[in-house]
């Protein structure tokens, strides 16, 4: 139905206008748009020839001007360029006003086809004015599809059925679409009518156009930008007036360039800050995929060089277009900055471009304001929880950046790209030779550091089922190593004989300080170290991770890896667990315990760890204890089948979905499903077509970043009260943070209580878990 | 309302991550080639009916794409899946290595009647392929398995490795197939309500996704 509104609405629009200038030759609209057309070029280039010989500049003013415009009105910005580049040496500040004057134009020029002017063009052309004057004729037959959709001009022709009669008039305005009543109908005039009337191929060509409503940019005869119409804003009723008609455009393809200009041209700088323009936040979460950060800086550097000096010497009225460019630049920049904080700093190119637009920004009075509203930007964690702005003003005249980018909740530090981890090297007899690496190392480097010879040596990664690997040369050494797993050195004779180190077997024996916790609080413990890992690993990492190593050899991920490793560890500690608990009544204690912890994450909304929690339960090590299973109480086992069926895969995990859908932020979402969509956005979409990016792709993947980044940016404060905390209201505000918490067991204290959520021992070869688990219940 | 479906099978594709794993799912489940077509997560994507001995059968396909580092989860789907593809790339000797790696565990933590096959992907790069066919051929008779070379690019058996794996898991659960027929009717009638639903609100056509 929408297609047909959307038809309607345009065919509406188009009789309206025609009525409005009184013209009853609908034939010449397509005549007069091109009139308009032609008479805007004309007006803007006397406009502009007027203003270039008023300043006196120009040596040449019919030539050059004349030129000039016919470039900007054909989008050819390499051509400007060019002129830019010829005059650059005669007057400097006179070549600066024009191109900025060019850039104004080409603007408007995009501004100009917004106006679906063409598809309005488009349904005149084909339109035929179809005049009845004899009365009853038989317009559409009943049961038959008619051939022609008409909209009525004059006149007010009947509905008649063959059986009831009149059954209503129509007035003008009102339209006939043939194809789409499959009720029978007869229209019989009754007085002298006229009809617009499009003929069906015509009219579903159109509406293919209309429905895809693609603008095409081209820009030195090469495809550049294609925008398609956004179906969602047009018919939004309660859309800002401010939202200027650009907004309801979606770039489909376009070049790097060609996407950030339009960005600046569409952006609303005035979007507040914690709900980013979605545009600017799809460009800035994937803007890596498809250019570097110094291709960023260079090109944000070029608009807001192009019109700086034109700014300054100008009357602000004037020239309020290039003043927004401008700001929206520094907006651009500062949600940048906010996005992406520390790892910016990691950028030379980046620090540079940053001062460099620091000290730009002091000796403008325009954007003065932006630097006040950084200074605004300083939060502060208070101790009940709550982010507070900072009272205390930067009164400094240039931009502090490290107050722009979003401070998360963070204890553990975020891994950053030139760490240098310790890695120990061990040989066949187990001794160990420590070095110091970077992540990245490769495994060449490692063998390089230990001074090994290349010949009769090599890398093995040794798991601890005895299970090992061989690594290549060019494989990273660190990274890949899994739980429990070490890296030997050693000749291929000795290879074969390695034997897993004491560490790497997990413990022998429960520990049994589970016991003495409560599920609550080692579920807050659970949470509170998994919001740290969470918040410390910026949403950039998962897409690096999803695109590969191959496309990005200097990515970092080693904050996500970290948490994946958390996962899997979590969900062995949870089997590992219950498989050394070999007294019976014990077990089974242990196991409720665990089921209450995941109704408490459930509840806190770490969706991680209740799910590393449950597949630690449903594992097949676990699952088959029916003697333990047995001796749950029947009301927490039906709760534990209905988490169960969370776990689900069917229809693409969609019990989960449906439980993730419900949650409010913050909560920690489940990775893997993240990690998944992004495959399948990655693997089934394109990233570049004919040359141009399709940014299409780009909005699926920060669709799916944001959330990650929306649940990121929330501190987290945990819903389920302790049992010994002083306040139980589930207030946010009420709870304290998780590090005030007093613990709500007297023993173990809270140090002790600390270290054991964060360091799990676990045994991660199934092999052995199931073995552990045929003792103890055959 | 009409059965959409007599029988649903779950089957699962393992092999190492880059084998080319979903993009076999694609081919199969969404054969038209698409290459600039944009897709969104849908619902039932990789769900696909066959008929076989005048039989519906269903078939859902599991994929692990993304998650092959959460090992703790990616053994849970082995053992809810009836039917299991070994993938492997026909241009990297390393893949083939570790089918055997893969094959244990399905060993391990699949049922019983798992009914498993052998796929070389990417047959179409015959210029860099490392792995003979006839290795591919013993390694398959070895575990007992069935064999096909395939091709996502070129749709080189894709149909006919899915319909010979969807065969085995029938006729391995032939007895069983009313039990089979019994245990299916609430995943049938969510799986009918949820077909409905897309038509009703429009949906059916934005969803559908393609992922080559």
């Amino acid at each position: 139905m929408s297609r047909l509104k959307r038809a309607l609405c345009f065919l509406c629009c188009l009789r309206a206008e025609t009525e409005a200038e009184e013209d009853h030759d609908y034939t010449n609209m397509l005549e007069r748009a091109r009139l308009h057309r032609e008479t805007w070029r004309l007006n803007e280039l006397a406009r502009l020839k007027i203003e270039l010989e008023s300043q006196g500049r120009v040596q040449q003013p019919d030539q050059a001007s004349q030129d000039l415009a016919t470039k900007a009105s054909r989008g050819d910005s390499v051509e400007i360029e060019d002129v830019e580049r010829k005059r650059a040496l005669e007057q400097e500040r006179e070549q600066e006003e024009r191109v900025a004057r060019l850039m104004e134009i080409r603007r408007q020029k995009l501004q100009r086809t917004f106006q679906a002017e063409k598809l309005r063009i488009e349904l005149a052309a084909v339109m035929v004015l179809q005049s009845e004057v004899r009365m009853g004729t038989v317009l559409i037959s009943q049961g038959v599809n008619g051939t022609s959709n008409y909209v009525i001009w004059k006149g007010s022709p009947n509905i008649i059925s063959n059986r009831k009669g009149v059954m209503t008039t129509l007035h003008e305005g009102q339209d006939l679409l043939a194809p789409f009543k499959r009720r029978p109908q007869v229209v019989r005039p009754e007085h002298v009518c006229h009809f617009l009337r499009v003929g069906n191929r015509d009219f579903m060509s159109i509406l293919k156009d209309v429905n895809a409503n693609m603008v095409h940019v081209e820009e030195k005869g090469e495809p550049a930008l294609i925008l398609k119409r956004s179906s969602e804003q047009v018919f939004a009723p309660g859309a800002p007036e401010h939202a200027s008609c650009s907004n309801k455009f979606l770039v489909k393809l376009g070049t790097p360039d060609t996407i950030l200009q339009f960005l600046l041209f569409s952006m609303n700088p005035d979007t507040p800050d914690d709900q980013m323009d979605p545009f600017v936040c799809s460009f800035l979460l994937t803007y890596y995929v498809f250019m570097t950060p110094e291709e960023l800086t260079w090109l944000s550097q070029r608009s807001l060089f192009l019109n700086d000096r034109f700014t300054l010497h100008s009357e602000p009225s004037v020239d309020t277009g290039l003043v927004q460019v401008k700001e929206r630049v520094v907006t651009l920049v500062i949600q940048w900055v906010a996005l992406y904080g520390l790892l910016l700093l990691d950028n030379p190119a980046v620090v540079h471009f940053l001062e460099k637009l620091s000290k730009q920004v002091k000796g403008h009075a325009h954007l003065r304001m932006l630097r006040d509203y950084i200074s605004a930007r300083r939060y502060l964690l208070l101790d009940n929880g709550q982010w507070t702005k900072n009272q205390t003003s930067n009164r400094g005249h240039q931009l502090d950046w490290s107050l722009v980018w979003n401070k998360h909740y963070q204890t553990t530090r975020p891994i950053r790209m030139k760490d240098k981890v310790l890695l120990k090297v061990y040989r066949h007899d187990h001794r160990f030779t420590s070095v110091r690496m970077p992540l990245n190392a490769s495994v060449e480097d490692v063998m390089a550091a230990l001074k090994a010879p290349v010949g009769d040596n090599m890398l093995i990664r040794l798991k601890s089922s005895g299970a090992r690997e061989q690594l290549k040369m060019d494989a990273r050494a660190i990274s890949i190593l899994g739980i429990n797993e070490r890296l030997f050195l050693c000749s291929a004779s000795q290879a074969a004989e390695l034997t897993p180190l004491q560490g790497q077997l997990g413990p022998k024996a429960n520990r049994s300080t589970l016991e003495n916790m409560s599920a609550k609080a080692m579920a807050a413990q659970l949470t509170s170290y998994d919001w740290e890992l969470f918040s410390a690993m910026h949403e950039t990492e998962l897409l690096y991770y999803v695109l590969g190593r191959k496309q990005f050899p200097n990515s970092l991920t080693a904050n996500l890896e970290r948490f994946i490793r958390r996962f899997n560890v979590v969900t062995y500690w949870v089997v590992t667990e219950l498989c050394l608990c070999a007294e019976l009544s014990k077990r089974a204690r242990l196991m409720r315990k665990f089921i209450k912890m995941a109704t408490v994450l459930y509840r806190e909304k770490n969706m991680n760890s209740f799910m590393a929690v449950m597949y630690g339960l449903t594992n097949s090590a676990v699952s088959r204890l029916h003697k333990t299973w047995k001796k749950v109480p029947k009301a927490q086992l039906k709760r534990f089948r209905q988490y169960e069926l969370i776990l689900d895969p069917f229809s693409n995990h969609d019990a989960l979905r449906q439980v993730v859908a419900k949650l409010d932020l913050p909560y920690i979402p489940y990775l893997p499903l993240i990690l998944k969509d992004l495959t399948f956005i990655n693997e089934g979409n394109k990233t570049r077509q004919d040359n141009l990016v399709n940014f299409e792709k780009m909005n699926l993947f920060a669709k799916t970043l944001k959330i990650v980044k929306d649940c990121r940016n929330q501190p987290y404060l945990p819903i389920v009260p302790q049992r010994g905390s002083t306040k139980k209201g589930t207030g946010l505000h009420n709870i304290q943070k998780p590090s005030c918490k007093k613990p709500s067991c007297k023993k173990p204290s809270y140090p002790e209580q600390f270290h054991n959520s964060r360091k799990l021992h676990v045994i991660s070869d199934q092999l052995k878990l199931t073995q552990l688990s045929r003792a103890i219940e055959l | 309302m009409a059965k959409q479906y007599d029988v649903l099978f779950r089957l699962l594709l393992l092999g190492d991550s880059g084998v080319g794993k979903t993009c076999l799912l694609c081919r199969f489940t969404d054969n038209e080639f698409h290459p600039s077509h944009i897709s969104t997560i849908g619902v039932d994507f990789k769900m696909k009916t066959l008929m076989i001995d005048g039989i519906k059968v269903r078939i859902q396909i599991w994929d692990t794409a993304g998650q092959e580092r959460y090992q703790t989860i990616t053994k849970q789907y082995y053992r809810r899946a009836q039917g299991i593809f070994l993938v492997y790339d026909i241009t990297s000797e390393r893949s083939f290595q570790h089918i055997m790696k893969w094959a244990s565990d399905v060993d391990e933590y699949a049922p019983d009647k798992v009914q498993k096959i052998l796929i070389g992907n990417k047959s179409d790069e015959e210029h860099k392929r490392q792995v003979a066919t006839e290795q591919g051929t013993k390694l398959a008779k070895a575990y007992g398995m069935d064999f096909y070379e395939t091709s996502a690019f070129t749709n080189h058996n894709i149909k006919e490795s899915f319909t010979r794996l969807a065969e085995q898991v029938l006729q391995a659960n032939w007895k069983d197939l009313d039990v089979l027929r019994a245990s299916v009717t609430d995943e049938l009638n969510i799986a009918a309500l949820e077909e409905e639903e897309g038509i009703g609100d429009g949906h059916g056509d934005s969803q559908k996704a393609c992922w080559c």
